[in-house]
């Protein structure tokens, strides 16, 4: 009878695990989402498009209470051990990151609502790329995560430098751009933001890949000191 | 009734200790009658001893046979059925027993429909297996618990899936919200088609369907309607634009031939007004026919374009020559920066109207004091010419559709600035039909790109001029339509 239930238990447990896995997945994939539609939204001036993407923020705070819960659940009643104890607390921390991610998303959402129907300003080319980069960083953040390879963890890093070349190189030509022509100083700081959140999404997706490696290989790579080149 | 050996020796040798027994009994009978007469109760123990070790020893013999003959039938059914089991097409021995033989019989029955069913269900298999993975649309079929059952390649393509994704949770391969989205519904038994956005490059879009199966698991077809959607939106666009940029200038003529008539015409300085607004609609109207002939020309294929080494030198200094005094005009700078001697397989008159096009429009959308530049430089075979200015530059926005017919980037200046709204296009028909490819790129740090990439010599497939019995060998050749290296 005891055999059974300790079964019974074990198995639960797993499934718990899975679910806690399964639903970070899915959240991470809505962020995904939110980059490239913001992204679009912004490029196209798509007012509509921004305010539907605005409204996937909620379902991706909801997401992270929930795995959090979770998580907490799991650390409360199973007190895991080893990796199954780094992966749940690896998983609470992804959520805040995530969370923060979908948060900047929502902002560059709000700036295109502004920027509609102001022709007169040019999206700095190098934001679609920019966006482009950052999406595909969460993307391969996770992907990693998925296939527990540390080497795709660490290729983000690698990226996050580009990131941050190219935000150098937008905020050099639009500071240069502010003076030459002061009237569209308004617009043009908004395209500065931009770019800034953007510039800070790569900073999540690069802690994200940070707890990734955590994850897999065990080891601590957060602050540069630490990490070896 | 046809017996098996063994059987046959098992029912002798029944018979042989049923005969035994029977004269055992009458020895034993005999035996303690003695013993009762004389009265040895030593005598009729032993009796009744040797009686029961013989009993013993018979009855055991009779088993041994009997159980040899039944187990050594059942082996061979057994290794038979084993052999069946393993492989359908095999036959079981014929067994020597008739009962045995019957369920053999049966068993052999069985096997020969297992076979065939089982070879049908192969050819079935093999046919769904080819048609699954030869459709376009994605298909994907997952279990109860969301994992994936099976895939084709238009699923691996579309959703960039890993190499081995049988018996894995889909959330682990692929994330779309949409997709998710898609398989809730269908587990509530909904199954109308859906919109999923794909993220990334390329921005796809694609239209699902899923639906339950009676096991709990899921079908999921995907259809990739990018471009389909792009070419509606194209299409759309066209047909809106194309009856503006015609009505307008008509209205206009119409209204200002109504205007003379009503009077006007009797105000000569009134008159010269309204007739030259009548020429200048009149004329723009005409290079929008003639534009649109030339787009519909080539589209048809009927313009032909030749085939020859071009001095690109000489055509950019044709061009500049040409809009030197509309440059000047604006107080824009023109100058072409092309290596000495450099040849491009074009057709002469196309590669300057490109160029012309290019350039014209440079100059259009430059503030004054700006500059122009015409750059080329060679890749291997690949020529890349560049027209760069340090206008405004292009928002993405439009990057992607400003090669349309009819696409604006800001309707009211370009009207305005005489342009028809179809140099572009054209610019892109005529390099196409070069068999070149033409884009647009930022400039850092402000203005634009546009450039194109014609071939230095002409493509290695064309067959030379003397070469039709090579063509006629090798078919491969003989699809190429052109033995001159023109543009067809």
């Amino acid at each position: 009878m005891v055999v059974i239930r300790m079964e019974h238990t074990a198995r639960t447990y797993e499934q718990e695990l899975t679910h806690l896995r399964q639903s970070l997945l899915l959240m991470a994939g809505r962020v995904e989402e939110m980059i490239s539609r913001a992204g679009q939204a912004l490029v196209d001036r798509d007012a509509d498009l921004a305010r539907k993407t605005i409204e996937l923020d909620r379902a991706v705070n909801r997401a992270e209470v929930e795995i959090d819960e979770m998580g907490l659940l799991i650390l409360a009643k199973r007190q895991p051990m080893a990796s199954d104890l780094r992966f749940v607390t690896l998983v609470m921390k992804m959520v805040t990151d995530l969370e923060r991610i979908a948060d900047l998303a929502v902002n560059i959402c709000e700036r295109a609502i502004d920027l509609v129907g102001d022709e007169a300003i040019i999206v700095h080319p190098d934001i679609p790329r920019m966006t482009e980069i950052v999406q595909t960083m969460v993307k391969d953040a996770i992907d990693a995560l998925v296939g527990s390879s540390s080497d795709k963890a660490w290729d983000v890093i690698k990226r996050d430098d580009v990131v941050d070349e190219l935000y150098a190189r937008v905020f050099a030509e639009l500071l240069a751009e502010m003076r030459e022509h002061p009237d569209r100083v308004h617009a043009l700081i908004h395209m500065q933001s931009v770019a800034k959140w953007l510039e800070r999404m790569g900073d999540h997706s690069t802690n994200l890949a940070e707890l990734v490696i955590f994850m897999i290989d065990g080891r601590d790579v957060r602050h540069p000191g630490r990490r070896e080149i | 009734m046809r017996l098996g050996s063994r059987t046959r020796s098992a029912l002798v040798t029944f018979g042989l200790v049923a005969l035994v027994d029977v004269a055992l009994a009458f020895w034993v009978a005999h035996e303690l009658e003695l013993a009762a007469a004389t009265g040895s109760a030593e005598r009729g123990r032993t009796v009744l001893v040797v009686a029961t070790l013989v009993v013993l020893a018979t009855t055991a013999i009779a088993m041994v046979t009997a159980a040899r003959s039944v187990s050594r039938a059942l082996r061979v059914l057994l290794a038979g059925a084993q052999r069946v089991a393993d492989d359908a097409r095999r036959r079981i021995p014929q067994a020597d027993d008739t009962m045995i033989a019957g369920l053999a019989g049966s068993f052999q029955q069985i096997a020969g429909e297992l076979d065939h069913a089982l070879r049908s269900l192969a050819i079935e298999r093999n046919r769904f297996e080819a048609v699954l993975q030869t459709m376009a649309p994605a298909v994907l079929a997952l279990d109860a618990e969301r994992r994936v059952t099976t895939v084709n390649r238009g699923a691996r393509r579309l959703l960039g899936l890993p190499e081995v994704v049988e018996g894995r949770a889909l959330v682990e391969l692929v994330r779309l919200p949409g997709l998710h989205a898609l398989l809730e519904r269908a587990r509530e038994g909904h199954t109308e088609l859906a919109d999923i956005d794909l993220p990334g490059p390329g921005q796809h879009q694609v239209l699902g369907r899923a639906t339950l199966q009676p096991d709990g698991g899921v079908v999921v077809v995907l259809d990739d309607v990018t471009e389909v959607r792009r070419l509606e939106r194209v299409r759309k666009d066209f047909v809106a634009n194309v009856s503006h940029e015609l009505r307008t200038p008509i209205s206009v003529i119409k209204a200002n031939a109504e205007t003379l008539l009503e009077g006007a015409l009797e105000d000569p300085s009134a008159a010269r007004r309204f007739v030259e607004g009548l020429y200048r609609h009149a004329d723009r109207l005409s290079r929008l026919v003639t534009d649109l002939l030339d787009i519909s020309r080539l589209e048809s294929g009927r313009r032909e374009l030749l085939g020859e080494l071009v001095d690109l030198g000489e055509a950019v200094e044709e061009v500049i020559a040409g809009l030197e005094g509309e440059a000047d005009a604006k107080g824009v700078s023109l100058a072409g920066v092309v290596p000495d001697g450099l040849e491009v397989h074009a057709d002469a008159k196309a590669l300057e109207q490109v160029l012309f096009n290019l350039v014209d429009n440079a100059i259009k959308y430059s503030p004054a004091g700006a500059s122009v530049q015409i750059a080329a430089q060679t890749a291997g075979n690949d020529v890349r010419i560049e027209v760069r200015d340090d206008g405004p530059g292009i928002d993405p926005k439009h990057r992607v559709r400003i090669f349309e017919r009819f696409y604006r980037v800001d309707p009211g200046r370009s009207r305005e600035m005489g342009g028809t709204g179809l140099g572009l296009s054209i610019v892109k028909h005529l390099v196409e039909a070069m068999g070149g490819e033409v884009g647009v790129e930022p400039r850092r740090p402000r203005g634009s790109v546009f450039w194109f990439i014609l071939r230095s010599a002409p493509p290695p497939e064309d067959p030379p001029d003397d070469g039709p019995d090579v063509a006629d060998d090798d078919p491969a050749l003989a699809q190429v339509p052109s033995q001159t290296g023109d543009f067809r």
